[in-house]
């Protein structure tokens, strides 16, 4: 990767952005004081190019030029030749709004996916008995407190910029957008990042945009800082179920309704993940699920670790945890009585055998007395007059799944190519060079293909004009369809260089466009998580977790049980959990020796969690609580209109 | 006002606002975009720096607060052998903190370790300033405990060589 130029900084300038306040609002007037030639503000106006991003076809705007759309919407960026002469500049600034009444709806929304099979049931006979349940997330909007900065500098007719970015060309596409400067002359540094939230998956290329039109305009080399922002969308998911005598499910129904805050971000692969998660696991006569996205004036919601599936699959868990509770037995065991040996085969996701799955949830109940302690609780609610606490405890367990789906594999053709050259090395054209760990193993597998025992000899190249888009780095996507299709493009690339004329190059699918489904599986595992409630405090505490996974291939295992872990830990907190000194994760990990790779480990690990989470929460709680996070104010107030 | 301290082993004279944030000096008059981070007080704990051997939050620290004294970043830090006994220690324990927090949490294991702290409450005291949640209590304080073992034999070896 070509090097950051030297330059001072004193011979630059410093940038900082004006947020809105609030969200549906009118720009009716902006004061801006007088200033010297060392001072530079952007508007929404003053962008060379066109003032939006363009992302997987949706559109956002840059910076608010008229209406505001959402709080903390971009107003203007100031730069001065320091970060302190900016912020007492700053200061100066009027901006002065007025509400619009009519709201603003900027934002095409996709029509509700609709997936079924059978004909339903009316139950106009009352033959079955009905039950409904209800899952909810509400929306988490807030700064993630990281600070980060993104620089532009011209070098000759180069633009280069250096950005933490997921998706190297999403930059590339806005710079050339907003300032008209050709993508052929810019060149892209990536910065270290770390993106719990893929909050670095579109705001950098926004600031990128900002900065390389300030410095078009000042000539000089431009930075501009700002602290990370993640927004959680608001998911809701009610269902509908018909029970035979037996409390076995028949009929289903699940209607999903996602609030994606202002701008819709890939709504259509979010409804395709979500569905996949809505579709349960146990046999049904009849099932009906919709998924519908919905807009408000809030923040563009963030991917969050997930796009949807791990909502969806929470969602289920927790549904079946309730179908357990009307048949009067453990989740567990009614689990094991209405699940048939094979999932039925659906557009979404295969037709697999669900023994692994079984044989995860086995393990992880066994090691945390799950029977033993949900009975437990069931009787000790009653006594809660008596006790300093409640207790619950929840389990989930469900399958993983592989990076994007087959349809958006199609229709965005992400893409990387493959040469081996004549001095008998192999070259890797691809935007998908940002993780050091994955690259290694990426290295590895391909070498152990076409140069083996010399990894060296496989080279990434360096972000340039002619680097081919690969997509987004979210969704641990690039350790999932992009391995296989390298591996896959190594493979092919071993036969052609016997055959053909030296160098000999492939061009591949960033993921497979090929796959019968929509998803593969990959993966699965069951969780169970152990809360208290302190009576006195009210404050939620999580007394233990066990887990359980099982993968086709480990490579290496620290990394992945700390990913594990991790993802597990942040579920817990994000969600309103306290977690005391003595809380430990019991952690086991299975690895089943088939050819495939490990895929969206953190969705389905977060999944499982979340549903734990919540089937644990409503043991402790009841139907008082509704939704997540939790609070200790939420359950005191809860528990206060019982008493 | 005119700071004379020490960064990253770098005898310097600031001249700058006295109630300048430690974080923002190293980010701005010292360049060190990567490593310190500054949250403005809202104790995100990755502004972690050694402030004469003691783990401090950088965004807490006003300029004159510095004068006189040895600031050490994780920049400098990890090329250090102390480093290398924290790196032992995580792969002892099998547990690595998160590429986010890694810098502060490597910081303040050096902290405590050079301080060969054991109690277990003060150990997660001090580690609680890491809002970080990638790393369960009990792993914490296993990383110190074989963190301050590594370190003893270390310092047993020199000793003997000496």
């Amino acid at each position: 990767m070509a090097e950051r130029k030297n330059f001072s900084r004193y011979s630059m300038r410093c940038g900082l952005l004006l947020h809105a306040k609030e969200g549906a609002q009118r720009i009716s007037e902006l004061n801006l004081p007088e200033m010297d030639s060392r001072y530079l503000v952007l508007t929404g106006g003053d962008l060379p190019g066109t003032n939006s991003i363009e992302f997987l076809g949706r559109t956002m705007p840059i910076i608010a030029k008229e209406t505001i759309t959402y709080p903390d919407q971009i107003i203007l960026a100031l730069f001065a030749p320091d970060y302190e002469s900016a912020a007492l500049m700053m200061r100066r600034i009027g901006v002065s709004t007025e509400p619009l009444e009519d709201g603003v709806d900027n934002t095409t929304l996709p029509d509700s996916l609709e997936y079924s099979w059978g004909e339903m049931d009316s139950n106009e006979d009352g033959r079955y008995t009905v039950k409904e349940t209800d899952f909810s997330m509400t929306r988490l909007a807030r700064h993630n407190r990281r600070l980060y900065t993104v620089t532009a500098w011209m070098d000759g007719a180069m633009m280069h910029i250096e950005a933490p970015s997921q998706w190297t060309e999403l930059i590339r596409n806005t710079v050339e957008r907003a300032t008209g400067y050709p993508k052929r002359n810019i060149s892209i540094h990536l910065s270290p990042f770390t993106a719990k939230h893929d909050e670095f998956l579109i705001d950098p290329a926004v600031l990128a945009a900002i900065a390389a039109s300030a410095a078009i305009k000042t000539g000089m080399p431009c930075e501009i800082r700002s602290e990370g922002f993640f927004s959680r969308p608001a998911v809701n998911v009610h269902r509908r179920v018909l029970l035979d005598e037996e409390s076995r499910p028949v009929y289903e129904t699940a209607e999903m309704t996602v609030d994606q805050g202002a701008f819709a971000f890939a709504p259509e692969e979010y409804q395709r993940q979500a569905m996949t998660g809505l579709i349960p696991p146990y046999p049904l006569k009849g099932f009906r699920a919709t998924v519908r996205i919905t807009s408000s004036p809030f923040q563009p919601a963030s991917f969050c670790g997930s796009l949807g599936y791990s909502e969806a699959l929470a969602s289920t868990e927790y549904h079946i945890s309730r179908l357990a509770e009307t048949a009067g037995t453990t989740p567990h065991l009614y689990r094991l009585a209405i699940e048939k040996e094979k999932r039925k085969f659906t557009d979404y996701i295969p037709g697999f055998e669900l023994s692994g799955i079984k044989a995860r949830t086995e393990d992880v109940a066994e090691r945390s007395s799950y029977d033993r302690k949900w009975s437990a609780n069931v009787f000790q609610r009653e006594e809660f007059g008596l006790l300093g606490y409640i207790k619950g405890i929840g389990i989930a367990s469900g399958a993983g799944i592989s990076g994007f789906s087959t349809t958006l594999a199609k229709e965005s053709g992400f893409s990387a190519m493959m040469t081996f050259t004549q001095k008998k090395n192999v070259t890797i054209n691809t935007s998908a060079i940002n993780h050091q760990g994955t690259m290694r193993i990426w290295k590895k597998r391909i070498s152990d293909r076409l140069t083996p025992g010399r990894p060296e000899g496989v080279l990434f190249l360096d972000p340039g004009p002619d680097t081919l888009d690969s997509g987004p780095d979210v969704l641990s996507r690039l350790v999932s369809s992009f391995t296989l299709q390298m591996e896959s493009a190594a493979k092919r690339l071993s036969v052609l260089k016997e055959s053909e004329k030296l160098p000999v190059s492939l061009k591949f699918d960033a993921e497979n466009a090929s796959y019968p489904c929509e998803f593969e599986n990959t993966g699965c595992g069951a969780v169970v998580c152990e809360i208290r409630i302190d009576r006195a405090t009210m404050i939620p505490s999580v007394s233990g977790v066990w887990a359980s996974f099982s993968f086709p291939t480990i490579m290496d295992r620290v990394p992945l049980e700390n990913s594990l872990r991790r993802t597990i830990m942040m579920t817990l907190q994000e969600n309103g959990m306290n977690i005391p000194l003595s809380f430990h994760i019991s952690i086991d990990i299975k690895e089943e020796g088939t050819d495939d790779t490990i895929a969206s480990v953190h969705q389905l690990a977060r999944g499982l969690t979340l549903g734990a989470l919540s089937n644990a929460l409503s043991q402790a709680a009841g139907n008082r609580i509704s939704s997540l996070p939790i609070s200790a104010e939420e359950l005191n107030t809860a528990f206060g209109e019982d008493r | 006002m005119k700071i004379d301290c020490t960064i990253d082993g770098k005898t310097l004279t600031l001249s700058l606002n006295s109630d300048k944030p430690l974080s923002l000096i190293l980010r701005e008059n010292m360049g060190d975009d990567g490593a310190v981070n500054h949250c403005n007080g809202e104790m995100c704990g990755l502004c972690t720096v050694l402030v004469d051997g003691k783990a401090m939050l950088s965004c807490l620290v006003p300029a004159f607060e510095i004068r006189g004294k040895t600031v050490v970043t994780f920049d400098s830090f990890r090329k250090t052998r102390n480093m290398k006994d924290i790196e032992k220690a995580y792969e002892a324990a099998g547990r690595f903190p998160c590429s986010e927090c890694y810098a502060s949490r490597s910081l303040i294991f050096e902290s405590l370790i050079e301080e060969g702290i054991t109690d277990e409450e003060e150990i997660l005291k001090e580690l609680s300033i890491v809002r970080c949640p990638c790393m369960d209590p009990e792993d914490a304080i296993s990383i110190v405990r074989k963190g301050i073992e590594i370190r003893r034999k270390r310092n047993v070896r020199r000793t003997q060589l000496a």
